[in-house]
């Protein structure tokens, strides 16, 4: 039971780290119907970025994650106005694009900051709490604090504002969007910025965890992917309950199978919701494509 | 029998497509399917094509029940059709479009030969194509790429492009949508004149009324999810139920 | 394909091959020109599957891997030869990839490309912690060379690297030739036709699930048998060349190269390793660069090399 807790408390931290990404490629993906593979490399850059900050700048953990936030969001943009605006509409030309970002990102990285994994030592990697009879570190129960209060600052966000309304009617309805007088552009480059600050906030926050590594995207890029399978594409509370239950399977996983295997687990899971309910276990039935 | 469509019914959601609609067809000829928006035309028009599935009801082709066989299976029975949308082979040209419709289906045959390279195409079909391609005035871009063309000039493609295979069943889902009026004429002398030429039921969708009552021997006529009446065109057209059908 | 097409290649391949093997060209040509044929190869597999039946996999790394693993431990641990093995390692792929197909064909677009992801990490995976089979990530040593032979008078002995570059050479060929004829057929046209509208291919007859099914079985069977090759070349099958990047590699190849188009592949692959060798430049910047030019690519030339090379000899035959 104590194992099964202290799994549980991992898997919720890992899942808000899934979560992060999981949300911030369903916010693009509701506004311009496409999934950027490219997510889990900007997710790592945000990690080098805060890293930079943090080692050679400013040593403020707050002012480090502040910049990685704001670095990405100009990434972003670019990105948004070089890559994915033009490629509108053509569906397979834009993940491709999304897959040549992935390489462009990882070997630029690579090639800056070197192959090997950097130090981030945060204080808040040492410190630790005691729950009970468990002990965690500060930074894990940071990251489970600082995902839900972005869950729910952008819930409130996309509820209560002007902005988030419209970006809500975009994602549901874009021609009515359109209809009704919403600048259907502002809200992609909106979804845009939302999205990489998800990604640079969870990218700072891993990043002292597990160290900074070129990879380090890799993995929750697949359990991003995975927690949207699980939650059902398009939907944004799937990608929240999605990717918490990605962390909370994977992380209980390893009570009864090897360690090594976690990521089988996980990757396998994605296989089997795909083929027996690709709505997603929270997801709404797609629509019929002819009726 | 050579259509039959018998007590079809289908369910979205709680709302009711089709009721029991059904309708048998012993004769070759042109056939109208006409009905007010969301009568269920173009439900039961799919289910004759293979396209949807009834929850309940048969439909049967020369009495052979075909009412759970996919598209291509009904295709290798001699049915084929047109979509309202229009669909052709965008990168192909005009010829390449016409020959293909004529090619075999079959994989297995399609692998063995790709290595003894016998050439698979039925005699006649180069032949048929080229004539086609002059019935729909077409000729002069038999070597384009589909995709240049207006849509009124890929509805005559789709169409002659379903001839091809000189079809038993050939389902037109409103052929006359989209096309410039002055060139409706054009449409149905091309449509009567490829029945005459070849045979077999026409069974076509069609929204304008004059286009379809001047081409169309016999006339049904749907409405909320049944067959409200069946006739030769100037029978139906004074039918009480259907002018209260329509103006209601 | 022309008649005059079939004799030029019948000639020119063997004359090639032979050309290669008599020695003479540097080992470092040597060497890339392997390379890039152990690349070439699974890309001519990925280009029937994407290109022609526009099925964008994202696993096919993991094909390439079951062959080259099916090499290994046939080779390995039961001592079969790399010729018995190759067409095992063909047909293990291939297998695997008419089962992918089976279960992801109702799958539409993202979904359809996270399966395969998934079904690529899996199987990577595996390679890496099943140590009873694979010995787990620093995988199977000692893979032979293919045993050599004599023909029409010539000592082929594949343990010399002018040889192995010439069998590599040889094989893309076979494959090049086999991707040419299945495409230049019916059946090619049938993939064609489920590209560009599986509707209407359904309603013209075509049978799109076999024709999926098919693409995938035998995109990756060519794909195992180019694994075979390059662990053969390598000497070791390893879980790192099979790694989700190396399968999104592939995919850029195919599209870098021209996706659709029968050299298309080779293109691809013979620019992405040679070109960056002949650059000098480190290895990070070079993908660097091949991710640039994928996004340009995507946004002003989506028909990639071949097709680009098409366009310019198109415009000169016209101006001539």
């Amino acid at each position: 039971m104590l194992a099964f807790a202290e799994q549980a408390v991992n898997g919720l931290m890992m899942g808000s780290i899934y979560v992060f990404v999981a949300l911030g490629m369903m916010l693009i993906y509701g506004v311009m119907h496409v999934l950027n593979f490219a997510h889990g490399a900007l997710f790592m850059l945000g990690g080098y970025v805060a890293q930079t900050i943090f080692m050679r700048v400013f040593d403020n953990y707050l002012l480090a994650v502040a910049g990685a936030v704001l670095f990405l969001i100009l990434i972003g943009a670019l990105l948004e106005r070089g890559v994915f605006a033009p490629l509108r509409g053509n569906l397979r030309n834009q993940v491709i694009a999304s897959l040549g970002l992935v390489l462009v990102i990882q070997n630029t990285v690579v090639a800056v900051f070197g192959p090997n994994a950097l130090q981030f030592p945060v204080q808040a990697t040492r410190a630790t709490v005691q729950l009970g009879p468990l002990s965690f570190a500060v930074q894990h129960l940071l990251i489970i604090a600082v995902g839900a209060a972005c869950v729910a600052a952008l819930f409130a966000f996309l509820h209560l504002t002007k902005l988030g309304t419209a970006l809500r009617a975009v994602s549901q309805n874009p021609r009515g969007a359109l209809v009704v007088g919403i600048d259907v552009e502002a809200t992609h480059k909106l979804a845009f910025a939302l999205s990489m600050a998800l990604a640079a906030i969870g990218g700072a926050l891993l990043g002292p965890l597990f160290l900074v590594f070129p990879q380090m995207g890799d993995l929750p890029l697949v359990k991003g992917l995975a927690g949207i399978v699980l939650g059902g594409m398009g939907s944004i509370p799937g990608a929240v309950l999605g990717g918490l239950a990605i962390g909370v399977i994977e992380a209980t996983s390893t009570l009864v199978l090897p360690t090594d295997w976690k990521d089988v687990v996980v990757f396998c899971t994605i296989v089997v919701v795909l083929l027996l309910r690709p709505q997603g276990l929270f997801g709404l039935r797609t629509r019929d494509d002819h009726g | 029998m050579l259509l039959e469509a018998r007590d079809l019914t289908k369910n979205f959601g709680g709302v009711r497509a089709l009721d029991g609609a059904g309708f048998a067809i012993a004769e070759a000829g042109i056939v109208g399917l006409i009905g007010p928006n969301g009568a269920g035309k173009t439900t039961l028009f799919d289910m004759i094509a293979g396209r949807q599935f009834p929850d309940a009801g048969r439909v049967t082709l020369d009495g052979r029940d075909v009412t759970g066989l996919p598209p291509e299976r009904r295709a290798a029975l001699g049915l084929a059709r047109t979509f309202q949308e229009c669909r052709v082979f965008p990168e192909w040209t005009l010829r390449e479009n016409l020959l293909f419709a004529a090619r075999p289906r079959s994989f297995a045959s399609a692998l063995l030969r790709a290595f003894t390279r016998q050439e698979a195409l039925p005699g006649g079909a180069a032949a048929r194509a080229e004539e086609l391609l002059r019935l729909a005035t077409l000729d002069a871009y038999a070597d384009a790429p589909a995709s240049i063309l207006s849509f009124g000039q890929r509805r005559m493609l789709e169409i002659a492009s379903a001839l091809m295979t000189r079809p038993r069943w050939l389902l037109l889902d409103e052929p006359a949508a989209g096309i410039n009026p002055g060139l409706l004429d054009a449409l149905g002398r091309f449509l009567r004149r490829a029945h005459a030429d070849q045979g077999g039921l026409f069974l076509i969708v069609e929204h304008n009324m004059e286009f379809i009552m001047g081409l169309a021997g016999r006339i049904i006529v749907m409405h909320q999810g049944a067959v409200l009446a069946d006739g030769p065109p100037e029978a139906v057209q004074s039918d009480e139920a259907v002018i209260e059908a329509y103006l209601g | 394909m022309s008649r005059m097409a079939v004799l030029a290649f019948c000639l020119a391949v063997p004359a090639l091959v032979w050309g290669i093997a008599q020695g003479g060209l540097p080992p470092y040509l040597l060497h890339i020109l392997a390379l890039a044929c152990t690349y070439a190869i699974p890309a001519i597999g990925l280009n029937i599957m994407l290109g022609y039946a526009g099925l964008v996999c994202l696993g096919h790394a993991a094909f390439v891997g079951l062959g080259a693993y099916t090499l290994g431990i046939l080779a390995v641990d039961h001592g079969w030869s790399f010729w018995g093995a190759l067409p095992l390692a063909a047909v293990v792929a291939g297998v695997a990839g008419g089962a992918l197909g089976a279960v992801t064909l109702r799958l539409r677009t993202h979904f359809f490309m996270i399966a395969t992801l998934a079904f690529g990490l899996v199987l990577h995976a595996v390679m890496n912690n099943w140590e009873e089979l694979t010995r787990g990530p620093v995988g199977l040593p000692g893979i032979p060379r293919p045993e050599g032979f004599t023909l029409l008078g010539l000592d082929f002995a594949f343990r010399r690297l002018p040889d192995f570059a010439a069998f590599a050479v040889g094989a893309t060929a076979v494959a090049f030739a086999i991707s040419a004829l299945l495409i230049r057929s019916d059946f090619g046209r049938m993939l064609v036709a489920i590209r560009q509208d599986e509707t209407l291919a359904a309603a013209k007859g075509v049978n799109v699930t076999a024709g999926k099914v098919l693409a995938f079985a035998i995109g990756a069977a060519i794909a195992g048998a180019g694994g075979a090759v390059k662990a053969a070349f390598l000497r070791v099958s390893a879980p790192a060349s099979f790694e989700y990047l190396e399968g999104i590699n592939l995919v850029l190849i195919v599209i870098i190269g021209g996706a659709g188009r029968l050299s298309g592949p080779l293109l691809g692959a013979l620019l992405f390793v040679a070109l960056p060798e002949y650059l000098r430049v480190a290895a990070e910047w070079r993908l660097v660069f091949f991710g640039v030019a994928l996004v340009m690519l995507m946004r002003f030339a989506p028909e990639g090399l071949a097709g680009i090379l098409a366009r310019v000899f198109r415009r000169r035959a016209a101006a001539a």
